[in-house]
Formats: structure tokens, sequence, C-alpha cells
């Protein structure tokens, strides 16, 4: 069953993208900042796990802040997956988009 | 108090006419003037604080609102959208939406959204309103970017904890977190190298 936060982000995403078709994709740069932070963070955390073979969280704190990383990379990738259908050519945006969604489903 | 309950009779006759297929053209110019909308203005929680009105017939109040203006979008568009005030309107609504205190109102909010797009991309497909459509283009993008801070847990994490159905507690999260990240890690490092170019 649908849970409410995804209908707030299925509704919200319909409207973003809806409105990038609208406004010649001048949308897809609103995306560039957060995807940027998420992925440096991401970035650091597949160090620190590559490097003791695990993530060293102690504290609910630093929990709660790697539920918010993967739960918004997860919502970025959507966006972005189906963003892509405005940007790239056919048989690109069929495989690639798929590869996107299927990681965004795994986060969610 | 008193304001709020005869507002909110106004709203729901308001709400009938708009419904009903028989109103004239007439109607929707008188409905968009500034007088008939200025409860938007008044829907803050420093304006329901200092009149001290009832938690309920506030609630009410809020739907009837939203009810009226998702009437207007998804049926009625066409009737207003060439009237000079319903930019203004818009930007009532827009505030409407974000200022709601309960994520029914804001999901409602979202699907009336959806219709007013919907709406402009039947316009541009048909090319009828060029004009009318890139008059709202620029108004889309803030649009885009207030949906996308409502979304991201970095910027609304503690409102989005009420909807979220995973529980911090569960600490068995961790290990699968850490898999999820590394086996992904390098398939998102050559996303963000695409992604850079393909953004610039």
């Amino acid at each position: 069953m649908e849970s409410e936060f995804h209908k707030v982000v299925q509704l919200s995403a319909d409207i973003f993208l809806s409105s990038a078709e609208l406004t010649k994709n001048q949308t897809l740069s609103l995306l560039t900042e957060p995807f940027q932070r998420c992925i440096s963070s991401y970035e650091s955390l597949a160090g620190i796990f590559k490097s003791n073979n695990g993530l060293p969280i102690n504290s609910k704190v630093q929990l709660k802040e790697l539920r918010y990383l993967t739960k918004d990379l997860a919502t970025i990738l959507q966006l972005m997956g189906r963003l892509s259908e405005l940007h790239m050519k056919e048989p690109y945006v069929l495989v690639d988009r798929f590869i996107l969604i299927d990681y965004a489903i795994i986060f969610f | 108090m008193r304001y709020c309950t005869k507002t909110l009779y106004q709203l729901s006759l308001r709400t009938f006419f708009v419904s009903s297929s028989g109103t004239p053209a007439q109607y929707f110019k008188a409905l968009l003037s500034q007088r008939t909308f200025s409860p938007l203005h008044l829907i803050s929680k420093p304006f329901k604080d200092h009149l001290r009105v009832n938690e309920q017939i506030f609630v009410r109040f809020l739907e009837k609102i939203v009810e009226l203006v998702h009437l207007l979008v998804s049926g009625q568009l066409q009737r207003i959208e060439k009237r000079e005030n319903i930019t203004h309107f818009l930007s009532l609504f827009y505030k409407l939406t974000f200022d709601q205190v309960d994520w029914d109102g804001y999901l409602s909010c979202l699907e009336t959204w959806q219709c007013f797009v919907a709406h402009l991309k039947r316009l541009m497909e048909s090319s009828q309103s060029e004009t009318l459509v890139s008059s709202y283009s620029s108004s889309l993008i803030p649009l885009s970017e207030t949906l996308l801070q409502k979304i991201f847990f970095m910027n609304n994490g503690t409102k989005l904890e009420e909807l979220d159905d995973l529980k911090e507690e569960d600490v068995s999260l961790v290990s699968y977190f850490g898999h999820k990240i590394t086996e992904s890690f390098y398939f998102l490092n050559r996303w963000k190298v695409n992604f850079i170019k393909w953004s610039n």
C-alpha cells in the first residue's frame, strides 16, 4: 500500500516533471545543488565503509542522518530518472532510466 | 470566531455556485476579486492565535478554501485564466499551499497544482495559448523549488518524520544501509560525472 510519504513525493515529482516540460527544462538546475550535497556525503560514507568494513554508527543522530541521506538520494534519483526523458534520446533513456528507478525503489 | 464562522458560510455558498453547471460566466469575474480571496491572507497561525478561533472551525475553514480553489482550478480554469487577477490568485494559492498545517491539506493543494500544470500542458500541446503558458512559466520555477525543499529530508526532516514509516530505533537498518551504500557507490559515481556534464 502506498504510504503518505510516497503520495507526497509522487505528487510533487509529477508537478516537478510537468513544470520541467513547460519551462523548457530549467528545473534541472534545481537538482544540482541537492544532488552534489548528497553525493559528497555519500562518497565520504562509502570511504569510511570501505576502510572500516562497516559503518561505525554510535548514536541515533548518526543513524537518522544516514536515513535522511539515503531517502533524499532516492528521491533525487527518481526525479533525475524521470527528467532524463526530456534530456536524452529514447534508447539511452530506456536502459538508464530503469536502472535509476530500480535503485530508487531499493532505497524506498 | 464570528468572522471565521461567517466566512465559512460564505465559502460554502461560493463552493456551491462554482460546482453548479448553470453559473453564469460573469460570476467568476466577481469571484476572482481580491475581496473573495481575502481569507487566503488570513490563514496564518498568528491570525488564528489572534482570533483564538475554535480549532475545528479553523480546520473546516481551511478545507473549504482548498475545496473552492480546487473546484475553480479543476473545472473552471478556462473561465478564469484570462482575468487580470489570476496571477494574484495563484500567488495566494501558492502561499496557502505551503502554509498548510497538516499533510492532508498539503496533499489536497498538490492535487490542485497537478490539475493546473496538466491544464497548461494541454494548452501547450494544442499550441493555442503559447503566450498564456509562457506567462505562467516563470511562476512554475519557484513552485518546483519549494516543492523540492518540502520533500527533502535535508531541508524538512522534522516534518517528514511524521510521514516516514521507518523507525529510527531499528538498528538493524545500519548494516542494510551500509551495504546499499557500497553497492551503489560505483554506480552513483559514474552518474555524478554524467550529471555534472549534463546540467552544464
